[in-house]
């Protein structure tokens, strides 16, 4: 027979498909991790007080004593007026079950997955 | 010694047609993992028809896999897998027989590319018929079943050949 059983050929031609795998798997993740889907709740005083996408940019002022910001999928509290201000201070969230915490106003924003996992909307077939 | 006269032609591929399909019982007999995509496996089926794309070619290799599709789904299977096995079999041939003819690579090479494609053509059928998007997430890993499936027939199907009196078309 002309070839052995495996040669050199072979293996590159095999890694070069499991490397084409894996990039599809990188960008298979980086979609389900980007924004779209993906929902800022934010809750006052233990009532949901709105939903808003992640991939629209916005600034949002709850009941007049934070204000919070979405800017490219992120998410980060820029003005309060409770004492410590540490809401202020924390990272910035932008995946999914994050949280950032106001105690003294008793204001969380926490990222949720898409919409659809609740609302039923968009349900995956096959 | 090549296999030039008709009727030897035809018993041999009678023969390596009948082995596809038990080949195809046998994995049938085999749990599957969960892949949720209907008609992804094993392909030991593989072996055989790997054989007749060097023994013979592409067109015999064609005839008897989509021969023992049929036969395998109407003994064992439902109908509506030989859709996915279908479109597997066929992106898988073709791409075998590609790279058969460049001569840059052995069975095992040809074979684990063939596994590969064979189970993005399945995957590309499912998408087809569903229209869903997700099902393009099981890309990688069956992908990645498909070489290692395919490495292993391709690798069994050379070891066949060694044994067997005719010679690479
Ligand atoms: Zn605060």
């Amino acid at each position: 027979m002309k070839h052995k059983i495996i040669q050199k050929n072979d293996i590159l031609l095999i890694s070069a498909i499991l490397l084409a795998a894996c990039f599809l798997a990188v960008f298979f993740f980086a979609k389900e991790d980007s924004t779209e889907g993906a929902f800022l709740e934010i809750t006052a005083d233990g009532e949901l007080y709105g939903r808003y996408p992640l991939n629209e940019d916005a600034v949002i002022d709850i009941n007049g004593t934070n204000v919070c910001e979405i800017s490219n999928g992120h998410v980060s509290m820029i003005e309060a007026d409770c004492a410590d201000k540490s809401c202020v201070r924390m990272k910035e969230i932008s995946f999914e079950g994050e949280s950032i915490i106001c105690l003294p106003n008793r204001i969380v924003l926490k990222i949720t997955g898409c919409a659809s996992a609740e609302e039923g909307v968009d349900t995956v077939a096959g | 010694m090549a296999i030039s006269k008709s009727s030897a032609r035809v018993a041999v591929l009678g023969v390596l047609g009948a082995l596809a399909v038990i080949m195809g019982y046998v994995e049938y007999l085999i749990p599957v993992i969960n892949t949720a995509i209907p008609g992804i496996r094993f392909g030991m089926a593989n072996i055989v028809i790997v054989m007749v794309l060097y023994i013979f070619s592409y067109r015999e290799a064609l005839a008897v896999s989509v021969l023992r599709l049929i036969i395998n789904a109407l003994l064992f299977g439902n109908i509506f897998s030989i859709l996915f096995s279908l479109s597997g079999t066929v992106l898988s041939l073709l791409v075998m027989c590609l790279l058969k003819k460049t001569g840059l690579f052995s069975m095992t090479g040809v074979s684990a590319a063939g596994g590969a494609f064979h189970n993005i053509g399945q995957i590309l059928m499912a998408w087809a018929i569903s229209g869903a998007s997700s099902v393009l997430l099981y890309m990688p890993v069956l992908m990645t079943a498909g070489v290692l499936t395919g490495t292993f027939t391709g690798a069994a199907a050379y070891i066949v050949m060694r044994k067997l009196p005719w010679q690479e078309s």
